[in-house]
């Protein structure tokens, strides 16, 4: 059978124009994301670079604001990893709690907000995820906030092997995770921009002698790991004394060991490569699991779904869930262990501890929302 | 004076010795399933100020001058990962360990600190072989919801000891140490 083209001249024309419009539409959307986020800090907090522990990374994408607030006393050092996985924005809002609220009398506390800001650029293809969401603040008006990608945005990094060997260790990973800063640890000097950037943070913490070091993040309701701490044989001890604070508030969690023999993961590689003890903390977080049903800025910041409420019914999540995880909570929940474990780390060393006041607890974050605790942006 | 003093040291000594009493040393500690929540476990028993011997990976051959084991249950895929085990190897590590200290008079006591969250396929399967060993259960709420810990004590003249959370395990574990004649608690 024969077909005949009805097209014209006209009809191309029309068809490339239409095209060279969606083109300009999705090219001014995706370039839409490529703004630093904004952050507030109290004036206590001094601002350093990245590059100025690392300085392969300066004047690249991977270079970011680092900050740092000292107390009176002295005491331990504490950083705080937030934006590894900037679609898990429980971990990034945290950081701006603190940098926005935190007062230290003792000691010293370093915030990173936006550890792979080169995921804040950009989302999942495919994965339909909102470019940012709204926060609604004490005084009834919004903020918004990006909502990014779990790996390097392409543009900076492209493209990535069918295997990616984890250059320290050896191990085997599917390729893109080398552009996942959590598979890149210790990094390298020479290597991806990741793996510079990863080189960064551990130079970081080597040259600022941190003794404790968060890394902050969300999962899936159905992972196995969620509501959890994991942590370094070294940060043991301490992670026992805090989860059982944690559970005596009526807070579900869990603690899980770092595996020795999986490479490349901040409570891993922290730990063998440097003297802080590292902790990694998850919060269920709906909006990047793969039961979830319609994926908008609703989703991320209340997290209701029906179908995990269907999924919960069947026994099938890792999380207590009723009908909703708000952003609210999962905020409470880091913030809360992040004070914890901070409390306590004085009884792991004395001349270590860690006093920092203005923080919001758990109640408070959960009762009033995040975003009574949050500047206003101008 | 000084003579004086050193023998009633050495006749208290021999009293508690005598006496079948138990001492930190003579407790071993270890965990059914490589969850961290044994270090919880111990973390309770170091503000008790007891040092237990403490192995995750214990064998038959570590109890040896033993007077009380205490188990600590629930799976952690993580857990097993880091130890470089499987669930069927730690099954299998979990009923020789309890065999043996059934076979040499080790007093056993179970705990299951995880509440809700320490269930499902993978603790289970620890639950039920650990479990039926047990001289004494400590269990935190939460954990024998649907009766598995019931089930699994039936025919047993021993109380499950449950507990809120697992902070308030140190009542129970000083109950427990004492009633077997550990001193000092």
């Amino acid at each position: 059978m024969n077909y005949q083209i009805k097209g014209s001249r006209v009809t191309a024309c029309i068809l490339l124009a239409l095209s060279c419009l969606v083109c300009f539409v999705a090219a001014k959307s995706f370039t839409s994301m490529w703004v630093e986020e904004r952050v507030y800090p109290v004036e206590e907090f001094q601002q350093k670079k990245l590059s100025d522990y690392f300085s392969g990374i300066k004047g690249t994408p991977a270079d970011q604001p680092v900050f740092i607030q000292k107390g009176e006393e002295e005491g331990g050092t504490v950083l705080l990893l937030c934006g590894t996985h900037p679609n898990e924005p429980a971990s990034n809002l945290t950081g701006v709690l603190f940098l926005e609220n935190a007062k230290v009398e003792r000691g010293r506390l370093i915030v990173i907000p936006t550890a792979n800001i080169m995921g804040f650029s950009h989302n999942g293809p495919q994965e339909g995820h909102p470019q940012g969401y709204f926060i609604e603040l004490a005084d009834g008006s919004k903020r918004r906030f990006p909502y990014g990608n779990r790996l390097s945005n392409p543009i900076y990094q492209w493209p990535n092997p069918d295997i990616y060997i984890h250059p320290s260790s050896g191990q085997n990973l599917s390729g893109k995770e080398k552009s996942n800063l959590n598979r890149c640890y210790p990094g390298r000097p020479d290597g991806s921009i990741t793996e510079k950037m990863a080189y960064a943070i551990v130079e970081l913490i080597r040259k600022e002698k941190v003794d404790l070091a968060f890394d902050l993040h969300e999962a899936s309701p159905e992972y196995p790991v969620v509501n959890a701490i994991v942590a370094h044989e070294r940060s043991m001890e301490l992670a026992a004394m805090v989860t059982m604070e944690i559970e005596a508030m009526g807070i579900p969690i869990r603690l899980e060991p770092s595996p020795k023999n999986l490479h490349g993961l901040s409570h891993r590689e922290w730990g063998d490569f440097t003297d802080t003890m590292p902790i990694l903390m998850e919060t269920g977080n709906p909006s990047q699991g793969r039961l979830r049903g319609r994926t908008n800025e609703d989703l991320v910041v209340t997290g209701k779904d029906k179908c995990y409420s269907r999924a919960f019914d069947l026994g099938k999540l890792y999380i207590p869930y009723d009908g909703d995880q708000p952003l609210s909570l999962r905020v409470a929940r880091h913030t809360n262990a992040v004070m914890l474990f901070m409390e306590n780390l004085e009884f792991i060393n004395e001349e270590k501890g860690l006093t920092v006041e203005g923080i919001p607890d758990f109640e408070e974050i959960v009762k009033k929302g995040v975003g009574h605790f949050l500047a206003a942006s101008n | 004076m000084r003579t004086k003093k050193i023998v009633v040291g050495l006749m208290a000594l021999m009293f508690l010795f005598l006496t079948g009493c138990a001492w930190a040393g003579d407790i071993a500690l270890t965990s059914i399933g490589q969850s961290s929540d044994s270090m919880m476990v111990k973390v309770v028993l170091k503000k008790m100020k007891v040092t237990p011997d403490t192995d995750n990976l214990m064998k038959a051959e570590d109890l040896e001058g033993k007077d009380i084991l205490i188990a600590v249950v629930g799976g952690s895929s993580k857990g097993l990962g880091a130890a470089g085990i499987d669930k069927d190897q730690e099954n299998q590590r979990a009923t020789d360990l309890l065999s043996a200290a059934r076979d040499k008079g080790i007093r056993v006591l179970i705990m299951h600190v995880g509440g809700a969250g320490r269930r499902g396929k993978l603790s289970d399967a620890f639950i039920v072989t650990a479990v039926p060993f047990a001289d004494e259960l400590i269990v935190v709420e939460g954990a024998n919801e649907d009766g598995l810990f019931d089930s699994l004590m039936e025919g047993k003249d021993i109380t499950i000891r449950v507990v809120p959370n697992v902070r308030s395990t140190s009542e129970p574990l000083k109950e427990v140490l004492s009633l077997w004649g550990m001193v000092g608690l």
